[in-house]
């Protein structure tokens, strides 16, 4: 039995200590796709504990057909989808794009007046990462955080490989894009 | 055949070491067309920062606050009704797909 099967059969029996554990072992995961996808910190930290509480109520069906990682980021991504959709936060158009998705480096209304520093970049980027589409938002997480492949995100977000793998590639056109028409960038990226 | 730019598509399978252009061709292209070279470091220095810790934290107890505060009240309970079934899960799933 793998370690995996073990922490499920220990959780299974009753085991708080092992539940803990798996607990340890995948907040990181968990924080990865609901901080992503909602801002209140309040909320971030009841969806979180709700993808747990829904884990350990629904361990015994676990059948591992997939790895308890990809299992345990679905619920995390549904729990975090349904909690947008009750706020109203995200609608079935998820996926339009503001009209600059395909925009040039740096657009004709907008001048990169402003010098950032390198220690900014970081803040930057995650702003902008926040201002994706939420699906873009979560594979662009999942596959540089998580280290997940495309049909390991296609399986938690429901999507065809090709799919995850063309979101990602318009999700990064869209943050080099927006980050070069908004700041001057240039010099420290060089 | 003479070669103009390498695409954006170009450059991220690159970085993805998912191209199927040869790396000597690639890299001997990027020598050659400053071009090339701005938008391949612009992709190499977006790549870095989103491999960058975020520091997304939840609080410092939180898993030994909620292993003592839920599993006190619950065991886990295959057939149990409480508050939804792993195939309702997925079930809701399909209903937020667009």
């Amino acid at each position: 039995m793998t370690e995996t099967g073990k922490l499920v059969e220990q959780i299974l029996s009753g085991d708080a200590q092992a539940f803990e554990t798996l607990i340890e072992e995948h907040k990181a995961l968990v924080s990865h796709v609901v901080f992503r996808m909602i801002a209140n910190p309040q909320d971030r930290e009841d969806i979180s504990q709700e993808v747990f509480i829904k884990v350990y109520q629904n361990l015994a069906d676990f059948r591992f057909e997939a790895k308890l990682s990809t299992w345990i980021a679905q619920i995390a991504y549904n729990l975090a989808i349904n909690y947008l959709r009750q706020k109203k936060m995200v609608s079935l158009d998820v996926l339009e794009l503001a009209d600059d998705s395909e925009g040039h480096l740096v657009s004709e209304n907008m001048q990169p007046d402003k010098t950032v520093e390198q220690k900014d970049i970081s803040r930057l980027l995650k702003t902008e990462i926040d201002n994706l589409p939420v699906q873009f938002r979560v594979i662009v997480t999942l596959f540089y955080l998580d280290q997940m492949g495309y049909n390991e995100i296609g399986k938690i977000l429901n999507l065809p490989e090709g799919t995850v793998k063309s979101y990602l590639f318009r999700a990064r056109k869209l943050l080099k894009d927006r980050l070069l028409s908004k700041y001057q960038v240039e010099d420290i990226w060089q | 055949m003479a070669i103009n730019h390498w695409s954006e598509e170009q450059i991220q399978e690159f970085l993805d070491g998912e191209s199927s252009i040869s790396k000597s061709l690639f890299e001997d292209h990027l020598k050659t067309c400053p071009v090339c070279r701005k938008s391949f470091q612009y992709y190499q220095n977006l790549y870095r920062g989103l491999k960058q810790d975020p520091k997304f934290q939840l609080s410092a107890n939180f898993a030994q606050a909620l292993v003592s505060g839920f599993l006190n009240l619950h065991q886990p309970q295959p057939d149990s009704n409480f508050p939804i079934s792993s195939s309702e899960v997925w079930e809701l799933r399909l209903c937020w797909e667009p």
